[in-house]
């Protein structure tokens, strides 16, 4: 299963680095990846993303690239359609119930 | 420690005579920094990238601790972040002196300890090139770093280490790694200082609705069970914790790091759970409705066989990371936040699990452990809990890996949850002596005691030379087999007794060996001298070692099986 991840990212040393490093560690494959040019100290990175084996949650993955330092934000475009809806980011949509 | 002027604030006048009395480089930026951001002390050892640093140590405030190999200073370093809450600092040269670090490193990400690892680099022009003694450290210690950084301007290097320290203890604590390349040490550098030492950011707070809806579960619940783990003591929750237990009497059980915060004579306190848990810990957790996890991450150890656990429970998760809920197991009401706030605020008013709770206190007084082993030879797991009893609140384990560390999981009494330093999430053998220097370095007046093992302690045994440099207060009670015990009790169950590469016959005379480092040691055979053999250690200013000579056939008991579930424990 395909999953897109937007990522603004500081342009700091090693950062590109360590977000790709932690994604592969955490039991992903990298599909496609896009690097958007810096504009003040930031850039975009787009990647597609297969989890290699069913148990992965991207909803996991998704706050372990959130509690890096140089993350600024992290979002599918799922998740920023429902930060549209909310004023607060919950840990409910964080954390989506699953079976 | 007052700031240096920045640059441009010095007139010519100013600068001329302060140059030839006194360079300031980068690496006196470094030292002034550590100084002002109120470090005391650092563990380390030099060699040629680091040596501008170890040049500015001449006239430093800061104590520097020679210890006889990189891995030591990082499990020094982190022992005394365990008891201070404070990051650690160690300190070391480029290449194999990075690399003996990294396992040090690994050792505080996977417990979440704060600390500051400063390594020298080759120079900034040099780095890329395979140059002598260049390891991109950078690099391969990122999986087990919180954050880490190379810094490239010596003017940035004061506010860079401020904000390292920052990033190492607040929210969930880490190691940071602060890379040095050489030229940028060297290079002359008058940087401002940072202003003053900023505390470092707590959790955050629990919204009102999560704690109403984690409160509404607690409400509905007829068997609830609190499942403690490491983040409580780091969260600084301790006290939280105790008092909610003490207000609803709801049964708790602890992960290895959780020991020493439900005190250890709580009536509700069901011990240790997981694979070396005990049997009223672990099924308490397999019956229970309702599972509150505070500061735990269902390790697997903990956890047993995964899709088993409290297979029955909702969960209630509260943690500061945001990233471990949901992570193996996911939960029905969350406090990603902080912990003891949430429990505060946490009032669920009568619970009416008293039937619950008898059973669970019924359960703890009959699988009570038993330490009247048959025979004449010392028993572990007694000598263990007489030594922290004796020890009294103010006992302190520094323990390495192996059976040994099972045995003081189970057996020892910790007042505090800093009482018990651990190699928990790593497992990393060669713990416990330096874990134990930095731990009686801090708390010189605590009775520190390393437990060891004759497998664990030749992994770090060069650090007798460090304890009796420095006239450390430290107890070393070496348990020796003769062989790898826990592999040896894995090999005898689960690989048909092919007891392979475990078998330690030839060890040294390790009182011998205490005595040729100059440490006063003595040999215990038999289990009549244990009494007099624990005074002595906790009567001893220290250095000293005990080494207490063990039946290479004891076991740890209970066991649970790999990939089985907890409700399935082996059993003596």
């Amino acid at each position: 299963m395909l999953n897109t991840l937007i990522i603004e990212l500081a342009e700091a040393e090693g950062a590109l680095m360590r977000l790709i490093g932690l994604v592969e560690r955490r039991g992903y494959t990298i599909g496609t990846l896009d690097k958007s040019e810096a504009r003040e100290g930031q850039s975009t990175i787009t990647l597609q993303v297969t989890p290699r084996d069913a148990a992965r949650q991207l909803d996991v993955l998704i706050r372990q690239i959130g509690r890096l330092m140089d993350v600024r934000a992290v979002f599918t475009p799922e998740i920023a359609a429902a930060e549209a809806a909310h004023a607060s980011y919950h840990w409910r949509q964080a954390c989506p119930p699953r079976n | 420690m007052t700031a240096l002027p920045a640059n441009d604030s010095l007139t010519e006048a100013e600068t001329a005579p302060a140059l030839k009395t006194a360079k300031q480089t980068g690496a006196h930026a470094v030292v002034r920094t550590l100084e002002a951001l109120g470090v005391e002390r650092v563990f380390g050892y030099p060699g040629g990238a680091i040596m501008p640093v170890y040049d500015a140590l001449t006239g430093s405030s800061l104590q520097h601790i020679l210890v006889r190999h990189e891995q030591a200073a990082a499990f020094a370093a982190d022992a005394q972040a365990r008891i201070t809450g404070k990051a650690g600092v160690c300190l070391a040269t480029s290449g194999p002196g990075a690399t003996n670090l990294l396992t040090g490193i690994a050792n505080a990400y996977m417990d979440s300890v704060p600390m500051i690892i400063l390594t020298g680099q080759v120079p900034s022009g040099l780095m890329g090139t395979d140059a002598f003694q260049e390891v991109d450290v950078f690099g391969m210690s990122m999986p087990v770093v919180k954050h880490s950084i190379i810094i490239r301007d010596p003017m940035r290097i004061p506010e860079m280490i401020a904000e390292a320290f920052e990033i190492a203890e607040g929210g969930r604590p880490g190691p940071v790694l602060i890379d040095l390349p050489k030229d940028v040490l060297q290079a002359e550098a008058y940087p401002t200082l940072p202003p003053e030492p900023r505390p470092a950011a707590g959790p955050s707070r629990a919204s009102d609705a999560d704690v109403a809806a984690a409160t509404a579960l607690l409400t509905q619940s007829k068997r609830p069970v609190l499942y403690i783990g490491g983040g409580v003591a780091l969260g600084r929750a301790v006290d939280a914790v105790r008092d909610f237990m003490g207000r609803t009497g709801i049964p708790a059980v602890a992960t290895l790091k959780g020991l020493g915060c439900p005190h250890p004579d709580a009536e509700n306190f069901l011990g240790m759970l997981g694979m070396h848990g005990g049997r009223a810990a672990n099924v308490a957790v397999d019956e229970c409705d309702l599972l509150v996890c505070c500061g735990a991450r269902f390790d697997d150890r903990a956890t047993g066989r995964l899709d088993s656990f409290a297979k029955g429970a909702r969960i209630i998760h509260m943690d500061a990371d945001i990233a471990e809920i949901g992570k193996l197991r996911a939960a029905d009401a969350a406090i990603a936040g902080d912990i003891g706030d949430a429990l505060a605020r946490m009032d669920p008013g009568y619970l009416d699990i008293d039937p619950w709770r008898e059973t669970c206190r019924e359960r703890k007084a009959r699988h009570a452990f038993r330490y009247d082993a048959p025979g004449n030879g010392v028993f572990a797991p007694a000598m263990l809990k007489e030594l922290s009893e004796a020890a009294g609140d103010d006992f302190i384990a520094a323990c390495d890996v192996g059976q040994h560390q099972m045995w003081v999981a189970q057996h020892c009494r910790f007042a505090r949850p800093e009482s018990h330093l651990t190699s928990a999430g790593l497992g990393a053998m060669g713990y416990g002596l330096p874990a134990g220097i930095g731990a009686a370095m801090e708390r010189p007046d605590a009775k520190v005691v390393t437990i060891s093992g004759d497998g664990s302690i030749m992994m770090n045994i060069q650090e007798l030379a460090t304890a009796r440099r420095y006239s450390v207060p430290i107890r070393i009670l070496l348990l020796d087999n003769a062989s790898l015990g826990l592999v040896r009790q894995w090999q005898e169950y689960f690989f048909d007794q092919n007891f392979s590469e475990i078998d330690l016959y030839d060890n040294p005379d390790f009182a011998e060996v205490a005595h040729a480092f100059g440490i006063e040691a003595f040999t215990v055979h038999s289990r009549d001298e244990v009494p007099g053999a624990i005074d002595r250690l906790l009567n001893a200013r220290g250095p000293i070692l005990a080494h207490v000579l063990i039946d290479p056939r004891e076991n740890v008991w209970p066991l649970v099986p790999p990939g089985a579930s907890n409700a399935d424990m082996m059993e003596d």
